[in-house]
């Protein structure tokens, strides 16, 4: 995946977790599967954790409920992350 | 969540009802339909950007229902286990909201997964119908083959029995001792012995092989 690419693939990120507007987060697997609405195959959860962690250091998203555990954990998007998503349009 | 989309997201400014009602048109029509029905009525926007939309309203919609029904089975575990403090709650809440996440998506592709074996299934029964359609020609030949032979066997049959008799009949020794051609004889001994036969075939019941 080329710089290009990647970005498109962390904007599809933040739309996945743009779209919860629940309480709760998104756990990797579920984000991997819901890239497919967005112009990406079903991605690996591997994959997606290590996107969704360059995104939570850049402040874009945020990890909740630690407490859970490395296998469960889940992530939403911050307002800086929605600024981003609403600013690509 | 505190969202706020940008005024130029045209479609994500647009109240929840109106963006219910488009994402319904959208069900039954093509990007580019409803992009122009959108147009005509006043709303400007493309078909990329319609598509995002799309996808983000009906995620949006389908976490907004796994939350609800999350919050149903909170409700009913909070009656069983009134002991629990709202934090481990909601950690249960989240592993449940993980858990139809993945669930829901499992559903989707499973769906899809279906919808690739029907069309599987139906290419199979194309394949299938030709095969057969084949099949039942082949067996109309050999029910033909069977017949023919079957015909022959009865024409071989009855010549023999005519033959029997005619060895030891009058009027065939008569025919056999006539001052004629052999070929004259046989006409004679077929019109003796042989005109049901002429009438069978001329009935079409029997057809005598070449």
């Amino acid at each position: 995946m080329n710089a290009a690419q990647q970005e498109l693939f962390d904007l599809a990120i933040l739309r996945v977790l743009d779209a919860n507007r629940s309480r709760f987060g998104l756990n990797a697997e579920g984000i991997g599967h819901m890239l497919i609405g967005f112009g990406f195959g079903s991605a690996k959860p591997d994959d997606v954790v290590d996107r969704v962690d360059v995104l939570a250091r850049k402040g874009l998203v945020e990890e909740v409920l630690k407490a859970l555990g490395a296998a469960n954990r889940a992530w939403r998007i911050t307002t800086k992350g929605i600024a981003i998503v609403d600013e690509r349009g | 969540m505190n969202k706020k989309a940008r005024p130029d997201s045209v479609l994500k400014t647009l109240p929840a009802d109106r963006q219910g009602a488009i994402a319904e048109y959208a069900l039954g029509h093509t990007l580019a339909e409803t992009v122009k029905w959108l147009r005509a009525d006043g709303v400007h926007t493309s078909s990329s950007a319609l598509s995002l939309f799309l996808s983000s309203y009906r995620l949006s919609q389908r976490l907004a229902h796994n939350e609800s029904t999350v919050d149903t089975l909170l409700a009913k575990l909070q009656g069983t286990r009134p002991d629990w403090t709202a934090q481990q709650l909601h950690e249960a809440g989240q592993a449940f909201f993980s858990a139809l996440a993945i669930d829901a998506q499992d559903a989707d592709v499973w769906t899809a997964t279906q919808r690739l074996t029907l069309d599987r299934d139906s290419a199979r029964t194309r394949a299938e119908f030709e095969r057969e359609k084949i099949d039942l020609r082949r067996q109309a030949e050999a029910r033909s083959q069977d017949k023919l032979r079957f015909e022959r066997e009865k024409w071989i049959l009855e010549s023999c029995k005519k033959i029997l008799a005619a060895a030891t009949d009058a009027k065939s020794r008569e025919i056999a001792e006539l001052n004629v051609s052999d070929e004259e004889k046989i006409k004679l001994m077929r019109q003796t012995w042989f005109a049901d036969v002429d009438a069978l075939e001329k009935s079409g019941e029997v057809k005598l092989p070449e």
